[in-house]
């Protein structure tokens, strides 16, 4: 088995939002060590690392290298999160969609193999049919997972319903 | 590689962010709201690793990331099939 490879993110928050100036004089001295360094949403920033060895005492070298860094360009940062995950999982995460996969009517009628009038009605009929995630000039969005979710636990039944169940 | 980064760039571009060739050949990032956000590298020693690095930055600064379309989705099936057809021959 080869040796594991950490991904490592440690953010800092600072007193003020860094300049631009200021956060390519943190990519500088980051890229001097093949460190990636990023502007944080809200403030501050984070810094990205990819390291073999023990992983605590790799996050632990990053942070030092920051609060290092950002005393030399004389910027006040305080750690506030530290991430550690194979790389593996980092590349995964990195690459997971963040917005769901979303069918339209004519979308979730092709899923289920029905017609997109069919769709609409069982909306509106079928008791545990999705909830629609948001609606727009087409109509009804509905998550892929949870049109597949539905042709999974739907009974179909061909034909008429029965005489009883016509008001 | 450079086509990864192209890719991204142009879905970046595509969501309101702006991307800038300085003249030291760094792809800076600006998100929708002006704000510089991270550098691509001219020559990374690790090109992989930095566009991971660069979509984790870009992502956790808002940009979204979506599923992959169904023709991608479909391009993707035959591709490992026919990955895993040309392994057992």
């Amino acid at each position: 088995m080869g040796t594991t490879e950490w991904a490592i993110s440690v953010e800092f928050d600072t007193e003020s939002a860094l300049t631009a100036s200021q956060l390519d004089a943190l990519s500088d001295l980051g890229d001097l060590e093949n460190v990636t360094v990023a502007r944080r949403g809200g403030g501050g920033c984070t810094l990205l690392d990819t390291r073999a060895g023990d992983p605590l005492q790799a996050a632990e070298e990053l942070v030092q290298l920051g609060a290092k860094w950002a005393a030399e360009i004389d910027v006040r940062a305080y750690m506030v999160g530290v991430r550690v995950m194979t790389s593996e999982q980092a590349e995964a995460d990195a690459l997971a969609p963040s917005v769901p996969a979303l069918a339209s009517a004519a979308d979730a009628a092709d899923l289920l193999g029905v017609s997109r009038q069919r769709v609409h009605q069982l909306s509106k009929q079928h008791p545990r049919f999705p909830a629609p995630i948001a609606h727009v000039a087409i109509g009804p969005l509905w998550t892929v997972d949870a049109i597949q979710w539905f042709a999974s636990i739907w009974e179909r039944r061909s034909g008429r319903p029965p005489k009883s169940r016509i008001a | 590689m450079a086509e990864d980064i192209d890719k991204l760039i142009r879905w970046a571009e595509s969501q309101g962010w702006r991307v800038e060739i300085d003249n030291n050949g760094y792809r800076r990032f600006f998100a929708p709201d002006g704000e510089y956000v991270v550098r691509y590298p001219a020559t990374p020693s690790n090109p992989r690793r930095r566009l991971l690095d660069v979509v984790t930055a870009t992502r956790r600064y808002g940009l979204p990331w979506p599923a992959p379309s169904r023709a991608e989705q479909r391009a993707d099936r035959r591709r490992i099939a026919k990955e895993e057809n040309s392994g057992h021959d």
